[in-house]
């Protein structure tokens, strides 16, 4: 196993990752590698697939991008979450040039451009001392502030 | 039974007998008692493991008393007493309902807590009693989440 995939396992082993499992905030759905699925439920109800890579973990951020968990593809633009931080978050016009990368400083790809954000943001700096729990609990407060498209269209999406 | 045991040092994971006290499980010394999660009384001293397996979340906090929340928003303050064992998530509920700040719907889900003059993230599920330490005050900022731009 490699150094970084051996952190993420530990990482997902650890009391906070578990503890939000038993919350229901999250679940892993797959892990392949340092390649890992979750579904993120928000406090609203509304709910989401990520995958997530973890090379060089946890030197490196991960970087992310939507997926239908039941497609097992990217999701589809027409139904990420928008509105609130999430239009700026989950932005297809940026991200999709960054593979469906996350607009916020845990995810390296955004970070590469970004180097203000440490100053600007200091309160989410990556560092060795940031896991896969605050990357997810970062993405359930953006998901928090979703409106958009309605929660019936994303069960749905999920259902069909 | 896997119990999440929160106290002034943080949070781990006790793999307890049901039909053991949770004194006894956890290891309760002094004048601690034993708070189920969100809850805002101590649970009885002989009270049982076994008594948490219909909870969403078997999790406790050893603690001491109730907690003194303060929360600012705009300028205005609002103060509560919450168990040690209560959740930040519960904590925020309270700041957005009409005995807290009354926020508009719409505006609700744009709104975090954080510590007093910090910007460092405050997990959901933290419990008030760890983040205080010994204090039985907290005094909390209520803000609008980061945006990321630039």
């Amino acid at each position: 196993m490699e150094p970084d995939e051996r952190a993420l396992v530990e990482d997902l082993a650890s009391v906070r990752f578990l503890s939000g499992v038993a919350h229901k905030y999250w679940r892993v759905v797959d892990r392949v590698g340092s390649i890992a699925t979750f579904e993120i439920t928000a406090p609203t109800g509304r709910q989401v697939g990520v995958r997530m890579d973890f090379a060089g973990y946890p030197g490196a951020a991960p970087t992310g991008q939507l997926w239908s968990i039941v497609d097992r593809t990217p999701l589809p633009v027409d139904v990420w979450p928008t509105g609130g931080r999430a239009s700026q978050v989950f932005n297809p016009d940026w991200s999709q040039q960054f593979g469906g990368a996350f607009y916020f400083p845990f995810d390296r790809r955004a970070l590469d451009g970004h180097p203000a954000w440490a100053n600007d943001h200091t309160g989410h700096v990556w560092g060795v001392d940031k896991t896969v729990v605050d990357v997810l609990h970062l993405l359930r407060e953006v998901l928090r502030t979703a409106t958009g498209p309605s929660m019936k269209s994303t069960e749905d999406e999920a259902a069909s | 039974m896997r119990l999440y045991v929160h106290d002034s040092e943080g949070k781990r994971l006790v793999e307890a007998d049901e039909d053991a006290t949770l004194i006894e499980a956890i290891g309760v010394h002094g004048d601690s008692h034993v708070w189920a999660e969100d809850a805002d009384e101590p649970l009885a001293a002989d009270a049982k493991v076994g008594m948490l397996a219909g909870s969403e979340v078997a999790a406790v906090h050893v603690g001491k008393g109730q907690i003194t929340v303060t929360v600012t928003y705009n300028g205005q303050t609002e103060s509560k007493s919450f168990g040690p064992g209560t959740k930040i998530d519960k904590v925020l509920d309270w700041t957005l309902s009409s005995q807290g700040f009354n926020i508009p719907v719409g505006d609700r889900d744009d709104l975090v807590l954080r510590l007093s003059g910090s910007t460092e993230p405050l997990e959901p599920d933290a419990h008030i009693g760890t983040l205080v330490s010994k204090a039985d005050t907290l005094v909390l900022d209520l803000v609008p989440g980061e945006r990321f731009a630039g």
